[in-house]
């Protein structure tokens, strides 16, 4: 190799300014516009989302027999199910259930998923092959049964149903994260700290899981849209949320389809609701992951 | 040296600006930069890394990276016609036929899935309009030249098969298979093993003499520069700072920053000296260049008005040119370094001659 | 290669042992058997212990739960599936049609999605950052974000309402009257092939812009090629390889994973005998679903890895 005669082949980069959390966030919305409309309506989600009582115009769950399947109009303005429910506050409400699971399974998911990666890296050899092949014998496994079996055996909750949902994340999260987690491990100073004698637990915590935040935040944002989708397809099914909770998929679900033709409202404003919050995190999640790391395909 | 006559130039750049856009603001790449290279030619584009060599070649070409990368002003005079000035098609149909250019990466440089007998015939294919047949053959003769030895087999392997230097004579061959009047060579050798970098570089000695094609060498090696180049441009943070003959630049640098290069140059035909001297410093932030000289930072002989306004290029002597307010004030190089007396033909001899294999 | 072929060929036995136990221990966990599902619903309510006893031993389910694997073991070493705990029929015949009509939906979607990303992929890409590459992205990020069962219901209330008509409810094969067949399942294809089609558009896109910026295509441009051609010839075969792997797992997952799509189009495929037959907790049935589901996905995985394999040199000499 030439290096020594190689003269400073330092590439001129422009030093780092510090700058404040409303300048990133500025820069964010400047540079991605796209990113930033997305970031807006989760934030107006979650604001609709702790305001449901104040901003509900009815009771999500008081069923008005006088009202069954009443169109949208002055008094509700998204019309009205079967049992006379207003569809506008059972959205509203319903925004509570998909931030609940959406955040809940995405966070659980790829936390799980990033521990499995970050160790199964580290310890590399016989423990890493064989969380390997845990890995493809639950990516390989049909979504819906591992659905269906969590919610027969531990019963038909919201926490057990995220769990459920975290099944199809945790694979693809720790597969991402083993792959970044590999990179670094190979660095000087991982090797420096094993010689100099830290512990395991300290050395994941400090030097590995710091260097594996990008791919961790791109998965967890990723995630938060398909946690919401599946959580309205599980419903949809009548595996998920059950009624009288208001959740999206759910208002999708019997009535909605039977009903389809005399009161397409019914049908059209949840699956509304389910899209635009699924296309915001994803508009997000995407520049997210453009500004983190351009390389990473998520798909 | 081949001191021909000189017959107008083939390639003119004139006062060529080349920007960036980054997202810390504007770089100026390529800071009006003018030089020419005469048909038949060897010309040396020196500098370190990051002094806009490389993105002078891709301005040549018309390659820059766009959308960030964009030709803000010059002309580019190449056989008389401004390339600027040309339609995409047109200019098309210079590159590969009449400049052809080698990259400095062989391992990346060639597409990893296909045949390299493709990537080679493909050039001849479309400039020549030559059939499979005729492009297969010129692909066997033009991987003789280079020195690849059982051409017809290895034409239907894959880049991953040939080893660094291997790759860099396939480059070439893919530079050549056109017969281009000109070849831009950007850091040809940077990416090879000391001993391969010499073979190679005498291979495109060779073969643009025999082919007549002029050569734009761009690299930070001034071994290299000493060996093969007729004439010399030193460039630092997008500018030229000094301009001579190969013989000039190397007896008699006269600027602050030629000097420091060869200074860190370590020899293989000198005893060992005690230790190379490195120019202090890095490069500038291209985004925010001093007033005055973009050297005078990091140098020794740097005086008041270096630092107030930007030096010219201008005659150190004929057609020796330097941009340095204290360029007649520099010490003679000798006087730097304890070296062989200099009679200017420093070429490094003892590897002069070895390598290529027919 | 024979090697590398060979290798890969032997991980996907692990693998497939692993889910086979894994299925079979979830099944054996679930509260409730097949006996229970039959006797304690509807008319037969009220069977005696002695009856669901002398059931199970018919079933099989006395025995200790290692020698009910091993049985089951053994007949898919067999390649023999056993009957269906719940209607006594053999396995394959439960499957067969449905498996034909959850394979033709797939296979169609797979093709419109292709159709539909490859163009738009590449598209976007070269036009990065102007309004086609915007629209490109915002269209594929909508069909991710549309439930493709919503989009379904979309469809058939548009049939309604617009044209009065819906699309037929009762499945025809395609070999018994074609024109049928197609009419029916071409509105669940598109419907799961708009969110399939995302997906590999972005994959397309975001793999093209990677492959546009390798220094071998800067070579390709610098002998003065056609964009056209380096396109078609430089680019496309090397972006391809993380397109048809996204293809290829899409394919294998909508096999078993139409679930909800089926039952808006009321399509008696793969995915409802799934719901079925774990609600009435039929073991044979359902493992031998999962096995068939995930044997499919993992499949598609090996040849995927053979693919790249045969597209990529660099991996085919190792």
């Amino acid at each position: 190799m030439t290096t020594t005669t190689d003269i400073a082949i330092v590439e001129a980069e422009a030093p780092e300014r510090r700058r404040g959390w409303l300048d990133v966030v500025l820069d964010f919305c400047r540079r991605r516009p796209l990113g930033a409309i997305g970031a807006a309506i989760v934030v107006l989600m979650i604001l609709v989302a702790l305001t449901a009582p104040m901003i509900a115009p009815y009771d999500p769950l008081a069923i008005d027999f006088a009202a069954m399947l009443a169109p949208p109009g002055a008094d509700h303005w998204l019309g009205t199910d079967a049992y006379g429910r207003d569809v506008l506050s059972r959205i509203i409400y319903g925004s509570q259930t998909a931030l609940i699971v959406g955040f809940g399974a995405a966070f659980v998911g790829s936390t799980a998923g990033a521990v499995l990666g970050v160790g199964s890296a580290y310890f590399g050899g016989r423990v890493d092959l064989i969380v390997q092949r845990f890995m493809d014998i639950f990516i390989s496994f049909p979504l819906i049964i591992l659905a269906l079996a969590m919610v027969a055996i531990l019963g038909n909750t919201l926490p057990n149903l995220i769990i459920a949902m975290t099944a199809p994340m945790v694979p693809r999260c720790a597969l991402v994260i083993r792959s970044s987690a590999l990179s670094v491990r190979e660095m000087p100073y991982v090797d420096a700290a094993r010689a100099a004698g830290f512990s395991h637990a300290r050395i994941i915590l400090r030097h590995m899981l710091p260097n594996v935040m990008a791919p961790y935040l791109i998965m967890l944002t990723s995630f938060l849209g398909q946690a919401i989708l599946l959580e309205a397809s599980l419903s949809f099914l009548g595996l998920g949320v059950q009624e009288p909770t208001a959740a999206w998929g759910l208002m999708l679900r019997g009535a909605a389809v039977e009903f389809a033709e005399t009161a397409p409202w019914m049908a059209l404003f949840p699956g509304l609701a389910i899209s635009l919050a699924v296309f915001a995190f994803n508009l997000f999640g995407d520049s997210l992951r453009d500004a983190l790391d351009p390389k990473l395909r998520t798909g | 040296m081949n001191d021909r006559v000189s017959s107008g130039a083939l390639l003119d750049v004139r006062d060529l600006r080349t920007e960036f856009t980054t997202g810390g603001g504007v770089v100026r790449a390529v800071d009006g930069v003018s030089w020419d290279v005469r048909a038949g030619e060897t010309v040396a584009l020196v500098g370190e890394s990051g002094c806009g060599k490389s993105v002078s070649a891709l301005s040549i070409m018309g390659l820059v990276a766009r959308p960030a990368g964009r030709v803000a002003g010059g002309q580019i005079l190449f056989k008389g016609r401004d390339l600027l000035e040309l339609p995409e098609d047109d200019m098309r149909r210079i590159r590969g036929r009449e400049i052809a250019m080698v990259f400095q990466e062989p391992m990346t440089s060639l597409n990893p899935v296909l045949t390299v007998g493709r990537q080679i015939t493909e050039a001849c294919e479309i400039h020549l309009g030559h059939t499979e047949a005729q492009a297969r053959a010129r692909a066997i003769e033009v991987l003789r030249l280079v020195g690849i030895p059982d051409a017809e087999r290895r034409l239907r392997q894959y880049p991953h098969q040939f080893s660094g230097g291997m790759r860099q004579r396939l480059m070439i061959a893919i530079a050549l298979s056109c017969s281009p009047d000109l070849i831009l060579a950007d850091e040809p050798t940077t990416a090879l093993d000391v001993t391969i970098q010499a073979q190679i570089l005498d291979l495109m000695k060779e073969l643009s003499r025999s082919f007549g094609a002029a050569t734009l060498i761009i690299t930070h090696n001034l071994g290299v520069v000493a060996r093969y180049a007729d004439r010399v441009n030193v460039m630092y943070a997008g500018r030229i700072v000094e301009r001579g003959t190969a013989r000039e630049i190397y007896a008699n640098p006269r600027h602050p920053y030629t000097l420091g290069l060869l200074r860190s140059v370590p020899r293989l035909d000198e005893p060992k000296r005690e230790r190379l001297d490195p120019i202090q410093g890095q490069p500038p932030d291209l985004t925010r260049l001093p007033r005055g000289c973009a050297f005078a930072p990091r140098c020794a002989f740097a005086i008041e008005r270096c630092r107030a306004e930007a030096p010219p290029l201008q005659s150190v002597g004929g057609s020796h040119l330097s941009a340095c307010w204290v360029a007649q004030d520099l010490p003679q190089r000798s006087a730097l370094s304890p070296q062989p007396s200099g009679d200017g033909e420093e070429i490094p001899s003892s590897r002069a001659q070895r390598g290529i294999s027919r | 290669m024979w090697r590398f072929v060979i290798n890969r060929f032997l991980l996907m036995i692990p693998t497939l042992l692993g889910v086979a136990l894994i299925i079979f221990l979830l099944l054996r966990v679930i509260p409730g058997d097949v006996v229970e599902a039959k006797f304690m619903s509807g008319e037969g309510s009220g069977a005696s212990a002695e009856v669901l006893a002398a059931e199970r031993a018919r079933l099989g389910l006395d025995k200790p739960v290692w020698e009910q694997f091993a049985i089951w073991m053994w007949g898919v070493v067999r390649l023999d599936f056993g009957i269906s705990m719940w209607t006594g029929a053999p396995i394959g015949d439960e499957i067969a049609l449905r498996f034909a009509l959850s394979l033709q939906v797939a296979l169609m979607a797979t093709v419109i999605a292709t159709l539909l990303a490859l163009p738009l992929g590449v598209l976007a890409a070269l036009k990065q950052d102007t309004w086609i590459d915007y629209a490109v992205r915002i269209f594929s990020i909508a069909g991710l974000a549309m439930p493709s069962f919503w989009l379904g219901i979309l469809m058939i209330l548009g049939f309604l309402i617009f044209f009065r008509w819906v699309p037929p409810m009762v499945y025809t094969p395609f070999w018994v009257d074609p024109w049928q067949n197609l009419v029916q399942l071409i509105w669940p294809a598109l419907a799961v092939g708009y969110r399939y089609s995302a997906v590999a558009t972005r994959m397309t896109r975001s793999s093209m812009l990677e492959v546009l910026r390798e220094d071998y295509i800067r070579t390709a441009r610098a002998k003065g090629l056609w964009l056209k051609l380096i396109l078609v010839r430089h680019a496309l075969k090397n972006a391809m390889l993380p397109v048809v792997t996204v293809i290829g797992l899409e394919f294998a997952f909508l096999l078993g994973g139409l679930v909800v799509t089926e039952q808006v189009f009321n399509l008696n495929g793969l995915g409802l005998l799934f719901v079925q037959a774990i609600a009435r907790r039929d073991y044979t049935l359902t493992q031998a679903l999962v096995l068939l589901v995930a044997s499919a996905f993992i499949v598609v995985n090996f040849l995927m890895d053979i693919m790249y394999a045969w597209l990529d040199p660099r991996i085919r000499y190792r």
